[in-house]
């Protein structure tokens, strides 16, 4: 027992939670009770699951599938299916466009949205409960908490533009976000879904073609991927759409496998090897 | 449960250690371009911008600046390129190699699924025996 205050040495912790169809994984340090600590990572991915439920259009019965249907209305929905339709249109007037959550059938799939939106909120209630020292893996969308204390938490490898289940997987690069503003990062890409991300702005919404793989970094996890899935979209020309965007920095890699980089990006290379 | 996830976790900083190789390092054969870089007085919060540096598809010119005499930014800015490959510079595929051996935290990427996760896992877990 560590006497009166129930507060412990800080120890590691690790909690991995299969969701929304992908891997999510919490990394850090708490202070607190092994039980009080996963009391709370259990309850933050309650929050992935509830999203889950509301929003997939993969289980028929789901709030978001019967709106798709037209069997219900926004307003007769969960609030949050409101709350997130308002920051799909906020993003889309953001973007230029260039992120939709409107299908070419011009119903609503905000699935580009809901799995940072919900992993950013499980997030954040962590930190509520009192564990800063930690990271955290939203299926490759990848967050980092301000009380993180060890060096190598701050550095996110990304992967190359392969699937990390194939023989070809690897490290493309490594970044370093300490000292920095940033602290998420997200990537759109083919590797591990095929083409699933399509051009708004295109009559037939036929398949973004310049890149294969676009990661950004921002200062919160929701912004990163939504400016991820827009400049994937949007093809070559988001290189210097981004670089007039504040607090933004994103690595492209073209189709043929070459690279290209906003302006200050070069500046977030991993330095050290420890 | 917490010290099998814990291997887990070891396991996916595995395979992003394991397989290194290809990639970048294809992609270009770049001129030597950070010679220019150095050179200068020992000043602190110095900025200086490089010569134009031609390469294979434009030229590359960076600004830099130092502070308490290390290097604390480089822009890229200057820099163009033809053919369409905007900032498609030799230095970001030199850093990113360079970078490459760093260690780090979490590897980030496109959102693979359950499926792909777990074969990553099982890959991983069989190259540590």
């Amino acid at each position: 027992m560590n006497a009166t205050q129930g507060k412990h040495e800080p120890k590691p912790f690790e909690h991995i939670e299969l969701a929304m169809g992908t891997g999510f994984s919490f990394h850090g340090r708490s202070s607190l009770s092994d039980s009080d600590t996963s009391i709370i990572l259990n309850q933050a991915c309650a929050i992935l699951h509830e999203a889950d439920l509301i929003f997939s259009l993969y289980k028929p019965e789901s709030p978001l599938s019967r709106l798709a249907r037209g069997e219900t209305s926004v307003a007769e929905c969960p609030p949050v299916v409101d709350e997130i339709w308002q920051a799909c249109e906020a993003w889309e007037k953001t973007t230029d466009g260039w992120f939709s959550a409107f299908t070419a059938e011009h119903t609503f799939d905000p699935s580009g949205l809901v799995k940072t939106w919900a992993a950013k909120r499980a997030a954040e209630y962590v930190l509520e409960q009192g564990i800063t020292d930690f990271t955290f893996n939203a299926g490759g969308d990848v967050m980092i908490a301000d009380g993180v204390t060890e060096a190598i938490d701050w550095r996110m490898g990304i992967s190359k533009p392969v699937s990390i289940a194939s023989d070809g997987a690897g490290v493309l690069t490594v970044v370093d976000l300490h000292r920095t503003p940033f602290r998420a990062m997200a990537t759109s890409g083919s590797a591990e879904r095929g083409a699933h991300i399509w051009n708004p702005k295109a009559g037939g919404r036929e398949p973004a073609g310049d890149f294969i793989q676009v990661s950004v970094i921002a200062r919160d996890l929701v912004t990163a991927d939504v400016w991820a899935t827009a400049a994937f979209a949007e093809g070559a020309r988001a290189i210097e759409h981004l670089n007039r965007i504040d607090e933004i920095e994103a690595l492209f890699v073209y189709a043929d496998g070459q690279l290209a980089a906003t302006n200050g990006f070069v500046n977030l290379f991993a330095k050290s090897r420890d | 449960m917490p010290s099998s996830n814990w291997k887990l976790g070891a396991a996916v900083l595995g395979i992003a250690s394991v397989a290194g190789g290809f990639g970048v390092n294809a992609i270009l054969n770049p001129p030597t371009t950070s010679s220019t870089v150095s050179g200068s007085a020992v000043e602190p919060d110095k900025t200086v911008t490089s010569d134009q540096i031609p390469y294979e598809y434009g030229y590359v010119e960076l600004t830099v600046t130092k502070s308490a005499g290390k290097l604390s930014a480089i822009d890229i800015g200057g820099s163009t390129a033809t053919d369409g490959r905007q900032q498609a510079y030799p230095i970001l595929v030199e850093e990113a190699i360079k970078a490459q051996g760093s260690n780090f935290g979490n590897l980030g990427g496109a959102t693979y699924t359950v499926d792909a996760f777990k074969r990553a896992l099982d890959n991983a877990i069989g190259k540590l025996g």
